[in-house]
């Protein structure tokens, strides 16, 4: 967490103003928190994954299929996002569909137009954890511009409208914000958390744990970083190849052809959300495929909490 | 407080071996479904008018050493569990009903709109007023709706009632406007709603109805909805979940609270609840040996299509 020297002041209004004649768009936790006159989204996912997407479209004729591929436009889109959700474009779904072999031709395209813009954070909400996850409310990674709203106007970094330096007073009120936000952190899980969850997942507290969860899809349709799709074709002899989201809860998402069925108990589905976000994701790309914004404790039904989920495991780590 | 100690009371002497209830949640107005199955934890136990989980739905959560379970039931829960013993889906010797009488559930989105960071010890209930900082409000207007329109506030099979009696108030028809438009209107109404969905089935698994192995929505074979959410494919699942329920649905309203996204659901099941009252002379959840209209076949049946 730092100010940067690059930092300057500008208006609510100049800000708004240079968003003029561009195509943006906001998150609900950043509309949430500023008023903003633009369309809300609930995740970056929603822009870059639509759950409801074409792939390829497809006839039959002539004893031949013939098939079109689809591709999204390149449009550069604008998105206001909390630094969690930037967080999780540039960490885990780009690693998934970017930087990983082969590239996803749609993803990319829509990646290539997508610019984000970070609206930093200045106290945690009530489900917020960042910090326990590797991320901070005030980070800029991944983003073209940094924006902080305080009480004295908006304090820019990177791209976006001229404004004045910072004077002594806004200098002051900045390190204020800057040393709450330190205080409050919550502290990061332990450094081995991977490791041990992976050793841990035969323990027999696992049922305690995942009790109370209705397995329904609300937090992983609702998560930032939840990239898991299914393909489903629309149409016989004629129609279209659509990919839509799919969630790990549900009872026919590891369901064989087979019909052998690997995680047919509800347990064992709430375990792989915890273990891939927070083990197996990981070990294989080096951060936790959970940002931290807490959105899943807030949607959730029965109010169970991810992050307790994960305390509760590693508990005996330390 | 009362439901505490009879909790306490049943473990201890091992008439069950859990007790699915109620506690406190992570964030104001929240609360979580808990089995307790130590004495010790009996502490945690709460009764709020947040309680709003459907509880019968945990039956088919609860480990299998648990054979007699105590549920803390408010009305609907109550109902909920007679249809469930109905459906031969749950033995009435398994369960002891804990009946609690509910003041009517109070809707968070409401208080959380239209008060900032408002704490849950600002908030009290006193009879059928509402005291928030202070302040006394209507409860009437800060219930959810399925609330408004209840007929039965506590459970009406139980082992024990416990509360204070306190005479229902007058029940809200929560369908009036709704009913008062046109019928392009009405689907105007729903398919703005049904817009929103994402179909994460979270009305679905908060329904204790629910319990079909397979659902028609995630059946491939054969398929009767695409996984996407089109407009067209969430009424088919909404529609198809209201037929479903229709005659055994007790209008808790579970499914409406449960959604992430707010879309009143609710209002479907309400409307089919009163579609069978209206013509079948039927609520669903009254009467363990009575049977439901859809499940009964009369030769004498004065409708002629069915005959």
């Amino acid at each position: 967490m730092r100010v940067s020297s690059e930092g300057r002041i500008v208006s609510y209004e100049a800000f708004l103003g240079w968003f003029e004649g561009k195509r943006v768009f906001a998150t609900e936790i950043v509309s949430s928190r500023l008023r903003l006159p633009f369309p809300v989204l609930p995740t970056p996912k929603s822009l870059l994954l639509p759950q409801r997407e074409v792939l390829y479209r497809f006839f039959w004729e002539k004893r031949t299929w013939n098939i079109t591929p689809a591709f999204p436009s390149e449009e550069t889109v604008f998105l206001l996002c909390a630094p969690c959700e930037a967080r999780a474009v540039v960490r885990v779904l780009d690693a998934v569909f970017l930087e990983s072999a082969p590239q996803d031709t749609s993803y990319a395209r829509r990646r290539k137009g997508l610019t984000l813009f970070v609206v930093g954070c200045t106290f945690f909400g009530a489900t917020c954890f960042c910090t326990r996850v590797g991320g901070s409310p005030l980070s800029s990674e991944g983003a073209s511009g940094f924006v902080l709203s305080l009480p004295f106007g908006m304090y820019l970094e990177g791209e976006g409208p001229e404004g004045r330096s910072p004077g002594p007073l806004e200098k002051e009120e900045l390190e204020r914000v800057l040393e709450h936000l330190k205080q409050s952190a919550p502290p990061p899980f332990p450094e081995r958390t991977p490791e041990y969850l992976f050793q841990a997942f035969g323990e027999a507290s696992w049922e305690e744990v995942a009790w109370g969860c209705l397995n329904c899809g609300a937090c992983t349709f609702l998560c930032p970083t939840c990239f898991c799709f299914d393909l489903a074709p629309e149409g016989r002899l004629r129609g279209a190849m659509i990919r839509t989201w799919d969630s790990c809860q549900f009872p026919k998402f590891t369901l064989h052809a087979s019909s052998h069925n690997p995680r047919p108990h509800p347990l064992q589905r709430v375990r792989q959300r915890i273990l891939h976000k927070f083990s197996y994701f990981p070990l294989r790309k080096g951060c936790f495929s959970c940002v931290g914004c807490g959105r899943c404790v807030l949607v959730c039904p029965v109010n169970w909490s991810i992050q307790e989920a994960v305390e509760r495991m590693v508990s005996g780590a330390q | 407080m009362e439901l505490r100690d009879a909790a306490r009371k049943l473990l201890e002497e091992g008439t069950v071996q859990g007790i699915l209830g109620y506690r406190r949640g992570s964030l104001p107005f929240r609360t979580r479904p808990y089995l307790f199955r130590n004495p010790e934890d009996i502490e945690d136990l709460i009764f709020t008018p947040f309680c709003t989980v459907n509880l019968a739905r945990y039956l088919f959560h609860l480990p299998r050493d648990c054979r007699k379970v105590a549920v803390v039931a408010k009305g609907c829960d109550g109902r909920s569990l007679v249809v469930l013993m109905q459906e031969n889906q749950v033995r009435r010797e398994d369960l002891y009903i804990l009946g609690v009488r509910c003041p009517g559930m109070v809707d968070r989105r409401k208080l959380e709109e239209r008060w900032e960071r408002l704490g849950e010890e600002e908030v009290c209930v006193a009879g059928e007023t509402l005291v928030v900082r202070g302040v006394a409000y209507p409860l009437s207007s800060f219930l959810e709706p399925s609330c408004r329109r209840c007929r039965h506030r506590s459970p009406l099979v139980y082992d024990v009632l416990l509360g204070e009696e306190a005479p229902l108030p007058p029940r809200e028809d929560v369908l009036s406007e709704l009913r008062c438009l046109p019928p392009g209107e009405r689907w105007a109404f729903f398919a703005r709603e049904f817009s929103r969905c994402i179909r994460c089935y979270a009305c679905r698994n908060a329904c204790p109805m629910c319990y079909c192995k397979e659902c028609f929505a995630e059946s491939h074979m054969p398929s009767f909805l695409h996984p996407s959410p089109t407009l067209r494919d969430t009424f088919v699942f909404h529609l198809g979940r209201a037929m479903h329920l229709a005659g055994r649905c007790v209008a808790c309203g579970a499914c409406e609270r449960a959604c992430p996204l707010g879309i009143p659901i609710a209002t479907l099941f309400f409307a089919v609840a009163e579609t069978v009252r209206e013509h079948f002379a039927f609520e669903a959840g009254m009467d363990v040996a009575a049977l439901a209209p859809f499940v009964t076949y009369r030769e004498d049946d004065p409708d002629a299509c069915i005959q």
